[in-house]
């Protein structure tokens, strides 16, 4: 809306951004005069996101991927920290003015069937981002006007006088029928039939879902669109048509996407860029051929490790990094994959480790103590045989990039 | 085919403009043939509305006789002329009973109805404007509070009490009702309200600026309106009952005058007429069974009529795989589920303060 | 030769919805032959999981009903028997662990009592009818429970005769007295310090103990067949593949004949000593593992590990299978893969389907239902 943003800048500045969700106390809590104890969903997060890259942001349940996610989309208010999108502060934006913003991000979610209103038809589901935003363009179309005017008559003023800006047009409410020829150019962009505008969601399986769910992202043209695991309750074939379009649709029309998901292999062909996030944190940011070919932090190895691969030497093989993830809740200082780290030393258990660049991985950005160290184990290693050797280097992990595999031994 | 999928509908019809009136009657009318007791419940209410509406435009069509229209039979048991017998004051039961549809049947839809619009409207506020520590946040927890106070009288007797406060007559009657009535459906709204909030759909209405108002009226309103209107259809026999109930304890509307089964019970049952005359009390104990039993029919069908999906499962179509994929999951709990559990594992952490564990073991998952 | 445990042979599964009828699974044929571990791989909507649930019948038989086949559990055929005797012969004959163990534990009961049930039923099968209070045992013991005989399963009563209920109630051991075989079976699922956790409830426990706490309580019944229904897709990344490493010691440990039924092909790759790939109903492919995974002989499953991205990855567009699944109350006629085969021939459209045959030139076992199975290896 405002003209300040510069076209060359980052979309999206994350600095030290953080979502914390307060537990109530209980009573005995309460008299005792203890805090509140909170869940630290994003602890400290800062990324950027440049105008048509692709982040990927792996990580497993309780790492606050989608509550970061959320984030961006400003579904949430951040507890702390700053999020700038195209250099303005949108952190604290509220009512009309955050859903006017809301323009520029569509949001994907997970769910192909609760993402779409089950007694709306398809064109109703597709173009709500349209009606909801025409509604507000009409709002605050005379704030609009007076500011231009003012402008023009400081300008007029001005010595020598600078020439007028042209006085808005006032906003268009489309009809019906202009709304349905909207939806239906969207719809072959996302690989579905432009004649289904009066189907209802359940007609359609669940990728046919998720491609609706990607069509109303994209109606209002958003310069964002946060996926949140977009394909994992779809079936391979699918998925691999899903990503294409995505692929596809970021060549034609420059958009920015914030792909979450667990599954590696999407990052690998979608994203530039992957964030790894463990526990509210990132531990390694990176470009996608560095991080997933070779990871730095421990954490990531074993998820490259822990990813099952098609191929049947991985029978043999042992997966020994145990523990589950802990709790979000008032997390103890220290890096926080210490109780889990194959790499483990004392200082990981009080240190936090920062987010840093280190030697040999230019422009990879990792936190632990012993990255120059690790840097080069690769991630097979964390794997052992029955009898807990080592692993031959042979076996497949989820880093493998080309080709079939060499026949089994 | 240049799209990589195209919705399966039933008869592989693409075409988009099928959604015609001609084409839901014929859908509904499969539904009512595949369910017969629905149909019959929707068949017995049909005809006891339009017995209401003949009653009080042209009631010479159904009966000879008008409203407090004594004859000379007194207390003549059935027979061809008085299908329903006489009572001591001469009036042709089966007069009084139909005179009596319009006057029941309006009371129980106007207590039903304002209970459904008040309550609704209540339980809509206090379930979607339900953050803690905001304007909305308080007004939940009071109008929770009111709605739990009602609750904890027993409705039929604070009903009398009010009833026998106000005296008789229609309007006091309903108003009687009415008080006990609301909080059920505060309450029943409420509960669906919250299980619609944080559905996906309504997320994605948010995320597209979308007002909250908005969201209300568009989308949780019409998912909210099902479960209620069975309940609805439902209630008018529960509510039909009470009001019945309470003319037959005697504070409901003055018989002679104003029709009403219920009173006509109860003044034939007090008159000690029972003994001498048995069959005065079966005409309107019957009117008001049959009623009763034609709304439940009614509503226990309306819920899987109302269901987009299951309407055509009951229609008897094969579908296409979606459906096929739907009903194994619905009939048969397949686990090939399409909403995978990464929803189940992950949603936790997408919305305010999941449950932590207490075993420390993890939280999460 | 190793006998089978379980052999399904010819089985079609209808599903009478309203009017119409559609038939998920068809003409099936597989075996499990003890001590291995056979997976069945393929997309939502295949029938995998229905056929999973056919076989100890717990599919709600209403709207399922068993076409045509036989399931061989033993020589007893599951399918001609009354659904009333069906208990005897599930938990320690035929067990079976689901998706989500949220779903499948009793969120009221706690972890101790759940698995003191399981061991409960065990023992008292084992014991001919009457539980004996238990006394101290060393190690593991992994006899199995006598294995009910055709005749016994068809005749006796299920019921054990001549004990009203509340006498065998009396007669089962008390639950406390369970407490060191439960103690036991929870560390077999490498869960540490289990004494922690007896008195939780399922959700008061993360997904892969829960998980775990399932495949104990499978396990302590010491059944001849697990079934395992997607068990890690649920589950995290690494938890999984903690999960998985569990299977695969246990699978080298106890031998239990595993059915093992999967979307994820990399999970399969991992536990399965033979693989049958499902599609739209039919088993298109079955062999033992190395051989389907590096040599595919039909032209579906090249094509789904093709699309999977994690291990042919090259760069350009991911590979996609053109078209999709068939709608299942309408089948091609022929072979149900030919709209989407890039081998399809005027051939594949006749029918008989293509049947399930050894192809030539594959390994031993290796079986494929395509009339041009020595063709897929020139596929790209």
């Amino acid at each position: 809306m405002s003209a300040a943003a510069s076209p060359s800048g980052p979309l999206v500045v994350l600095d030290d951004l953080q979502k914390r969700f307060p537990l109530t106390r209980t009573a005995t809590e309460y008299f005792a005069g203890k805090k509140a104890r909170a869940i630290h969903a994003v602890d400290g997060v800062s990324l950027t996101i440049q105008p048509g890259e692709t982040v990927g942001l792996i990580g497993e349940s309780g790492s606050g991927k989608t509550t970061l996610g959320w984030l961006v989309a400003r579904l949430h208010s951040p507890s702390g920290g700053a999020f700038q999108f195209e250099g303005e502060d949108v952190a604290k934006l509220e009512g009309r003015e955050l859903r006017h913003w809301r323009r520029h991000v569509g949001v994907v979610f997970q769910d192909p069937v609760g993402s779409l209103d089950p007694r709306l038809k398809v064109w109703q589901i597709v173009s709500e981002p349209i009606r909801a935003q025409e509604h507000m363009d009409l709002q605050l179309y005379p704030q609009e006007v007076q500011r231009v005017r003012g402008e023009n008559a400081r300008r007029a003023r001005a010595s020598p006088p600078e020439p007028p800006l042209p006085e808005p047009t006032p906003p268009h409410r489309m009809n019906r029928r202009e709304i349905r020829n909207r939806v239906r150019q969207l719809l072959p962009l996302v690989g579905l039939p432009p004649d289904c505008l009066d189907q209802f969601p359940h007609e359609f399986s669940g990728g046919g879902r998720q491609r609706l769910s990607l069509a109303r992202a994209f109606s209002v043209d958003p310069k964002l669109v946060v996926l949140d695991e977009p394909t994992s309750a779809l079936d391979v074939a699918v998925q691999a048509q899903i990503l294409n379009r995505l692929v596809e649709l970021q060549r034609q029309r420059g958009v920015a996407y914030l792909l979450i998901t667990h599954n590696v292999a999407a990052v690998r062909y979608v994203a530039d860029r992957v964030a790894v996030m463990y526990l509210g944190q990132l531990v390694e940011v990176g470009s996608v051929r560095g991080v997933l070919e070779h990871p730095i932090h421990p954490y990531t190895k074993a998820l490259l490790a822990a990813v099952p691969v098609a191929d049947a030497r991985r029978r043999r093989t042992r997966f020994r990094i145990g523990g589950d993830v802990p709790s979000l809740i008032d997390p103890k200082p220290g890096c926080r994959f210490a109780a889990r780290c194959p790499f483990v030393i004392d200082r990981c258990r009080v240190e936090d480790p920062p987010l840093r660049e280190i030697a040999g991985a230019p422009g990879q950005l990792v936190s632990c103590h012993r990255a120059e160290e690790v840097k080069d184990i690769p991630p097979a290693s964390l794997l052992t045989t029955a009898d807990n050797q080592p692993a031959s280097a042979a076996i497949p992990t989820a880093t493998r990039s080309t080709g079939p595999p060499a026949p089994a031994s | 085919m240049a799209f990589e999928e195209a919705p399966q509908t039933s008869g592989d019809r693409a075409k988009g403009y099928l959604r015609s009136a001609g084409h839901s009657t014929r859908m509904f009318l499969r539904v009512m043939r595949a369910n017969p007791l629905t149909f019959i419940g929707f068949i017995m209410v049909v005809a006891i509305c339009a017995v209401a509406v003949i009653m009080l435009t042209a009631p010479h069509l159904l009966t000879p006789y008008g409203n407090n229209d004594p004859t000379t039979d007194y207390a003549a048991p059935p027979s061809w002329q008085h299908p329903m017998g006489t009572d001591s004051g001469g009036l042709d039961i089966y007069a009084e009973v139909l005179y009596a549809v319009p006057v029941d049947l309006f009371i129980a839809m106007a207590i039903a109805g304002v209970a459904l619009l008040f309550g609704g409207a209540l339980g809509l506020i206090a379930g979607f404007w339900d953050e803690p520590g905001t304007a909305g946040g308080w007004a939940s927890v009071i109008i929770l509070r009111i709605t739990d106070i009602f609750l904890s009288f027993p409705s039929l007797i604070l009903a009398l009490a009010i009833a026998v406060s106000l005296g008789r007559g229609i309007w006091q009657l309903i108003v009687a009702i009415l008080v006990t009535w609301w909080p059920y459906y505060v309450r029943l709204v409420r509960g669906e309200v919250l299980a619609i909030k944080h559905l996906p759909y309504v997320t994605a209405a948010r995320a597209a600026g979308v007002a909250n108002t908005r969201i209300v009226s568009r989308h949780i309103v019409r998912n909210v309106l099902e479960p209620v209107v069975v309940y609805f259809t439902l209630d008018i026999g529960t509510v039909l009952v009470t009001l019945s109930t309470i003319g037959f304890v005697g504070l409901g509307l003055n018989y002679p005058i104003t029709p009403e089964w219920g009173s006509m019970i109860s003044t034939y049952q007090g008159a000690g007429l029972i003994t001498a005359y048995p069959w005065t009390v079966l005409g309107p104990g019957l009117a008001i069974f049959v009623t009763v039993l034609a709304f439940s029919l009614l509503g226990d069908g309306l819920r899987d009529i109302l269901d987009p999906r299951s309407r055509r499962v009951l229609a008897g179509e094969g579908g296409g795989p979606s459906t096929s994929v739907a009903e194994k999951q619905e009939e048969a709990q397949d686990t090939a589920a399409e909403i995978s559990p990464p929803e189940v594992a992950e949603g936790s952490e997408g919305g305010p303060a999941p449950v932590p564990s207490a075993a420390g073991g993890g939280s999460g998952s | 030769m190793t006998p089978n445990i379980v052999s399904v042979e010819g089985l079609s599964i209808d599903y009478v919805v309203g009017a119409g009828r559609f038939r998920a699974v068809s003409d099936v044929s597989l075996e499990v032959p003890e001590g291995q571990v056979v997976g069945i791989v393929g997309e939502t909507g295949c029938g995998k999981s229905t056929l999973a649930q056919a076989i100890p019948r717990l599919l709600p038989e209403p709207p399922a009903t068993i076409g045509a086949g036989r399931i061989l559990f033993g020589d007893i055929d599951l399918v001609k028997v009354p659904m009333w005797k069906m208990p005897m012969i599930r938990g320690t004959g035929i067990s079976m662990i689901f998706q989500e163990p949220l779903n499948s534990l009793n969120p009221s009961f706690r972890i101790y009592d759940q698995l003191a049930e399981a061991i409960q039923i065990r023992r008292i099968r084992e014991s001919g009818r009457v539980a004996r209070p238990t006394h101290e045992q060393a190690g593991y013991d992994y006899t199995r429970a006598p294995m009910p005989e055709t005749g016994e399963v068809l005749s006796k009563p299920f019921v054990p005769g001549g004990y009203t209920a509340k006498a065998a109630r009396k007669a089962m051991t008390p639950y406390p007295a369970l407490r060191g075989e439960v103690l036991e079976y929870l560390t077999l699922v490498r869960i540490n310090d289990p004494e922690t956790i007896l008195d939780l409830y399922p959700h008061e426990l993360s997904g892969g103990m829960r998980q775990r706490v399932m495949i104990a309580m499978a396990l302590s019944e010491k059944p001849r067949l697990l079934i395992a229904d997607e068990p890690t897709s649920a589950l995290d990344v690494t938890i999984q593949a903690q999960v998985l490493t569990l299977m695969k010691e246990l699978i080298d440990e106890v031998h239990t004949s595993i059915l093992f039924i999967s979307h994820d092909l990399g999970v399969i790759a991992e536990t399965a000593d033979q693989v049958g790939v499902m599609y739209a109903g039919k088993l298109v492919e079955f062999g033992p593992v190395a051989d389907i995974f590096q040599n595919p002989r039909h032209p579906y499953t090249k094509a789904l590990l093709r699309a999977a991205p994690t291990l042919y990855k090259s760069e350009g567009p991911l590979d996609t299978i053109a078209g999709s699944v068939p709608n299942l109350s309408r089948p091609p006629p022929g072979c149900r893969f030919h709209p989407r085969c890039p081998l399809a021939r005027p051939v594949c459209k006749a029918e008989p389907a293509p049947a399930l045959l050894q192809v030539e030139g594959a390994a031993g076992g290796h079986r494929s239902a395509c009339h041009f199975a020595t063709e897929v290896p020139n596929l790209p």
